[in-house]
């Protein structure tokens, strides 16, 4: 089985990325494949726990809380996550890491496939 | 664990968004895992604004210096030059231009490909 890592920047609730990295994250677990994230600029903001939307049946933190349940490995840069006020990941979902980028540059060493979005 | 090489395209302008220097950021963060991972970064589409002499490189000078250190190259596509209808002339001195078919090169010969 293979390891796949998503390096994904943009935030939700307006750009469609997050959506795009969670469905690549549940089609390979549910193959068995092993599946790591690092949330980077914007990123950062998808799995926070208060968030709402009227519109929305399921937050994107649900589906990332949903993502690590089934194993998915999900770590946030802390740089960008202090920079945007988020306090060291305090308000997290739990399971969520918050690191830096030599966690991104341990991804890179074990994944097969890297996808950006 | 394994040393990669990993090819970064910047498709980014250098202005109107962070992507730029993040991305710089983030190239530099790969490099310093205990695999100590080489990269080439690629200038590719609104990228290859930044090859031009005279952007201004003050938020990026610290990662450009890390990278230069490392001996990673600075390279921009040609196609994308005339795309923009940029003259290599107008080109900083620390920017090899290459083609569409070396850029593909570097893709195909890149263990992970990393776009910002």
């Amino acid at each position: 089985m293979a390891t796949i890592g998503i390096l994904l920047t943009a935030g939700p609730f307006q750009f469609e990325n997050w959506e795009t990295a969670v469905d690549i994250g549940e089609a390979a677990l549910a193959r068995g494949h092993g599946v790591k994230y690092f949330l980077y600029l914007d990123g950062v903001y998808n799995p926070i726990e208060h968030q709402t939307f009227p519109d929305l049946e399921s937050m994107p933190k649900d589906r990332v809380q949903a993502l690590v349940a089934k194993g998915a490995q999900v770590i946030a840069c802390g740089v960008c996550v202090n920079a945007r006020g988020l306090q060291k990941g305090k308000d997290y979902i739990e399971g969520v890491q918050v690191g830096g980028l030599p966690d991104f540059a341990e991804i890179v060493s074990e994944v097969d496939q890297l996808v950006t979005l | 664990m394994a040393q990669k090489h990993v090819l970064v395209t910047m498709n980014h302008a250098p202005y109107g968004s962070i992507y730029y220097t993040e991305g710089l950021r983030a190239v530099v963060g790969v490099t310093s895992g205990i695999d100590e991972h080489t990269v080439d970064v690629l200038y590719l589409g609104d990228g290859a604004y930044y090859a031009l002499k005279g952007v201004d490189r003050r938020d990026s000078l610290k990662y450009l210096g890390t990278l230069e250190k490392l001996g990673a190259r600075l390279k921009v596509e040609r196609e994308s030059l005339q795309r923009l209808q940029l003259s290599e002339s107008e080109l900083a001195e620390d920017i090899e231009v290459i083609s569409r078919d070396q850029a593909l090169d570097l893709i195909r010969r890149a263990d992970v490909t990393i776009d910002f």
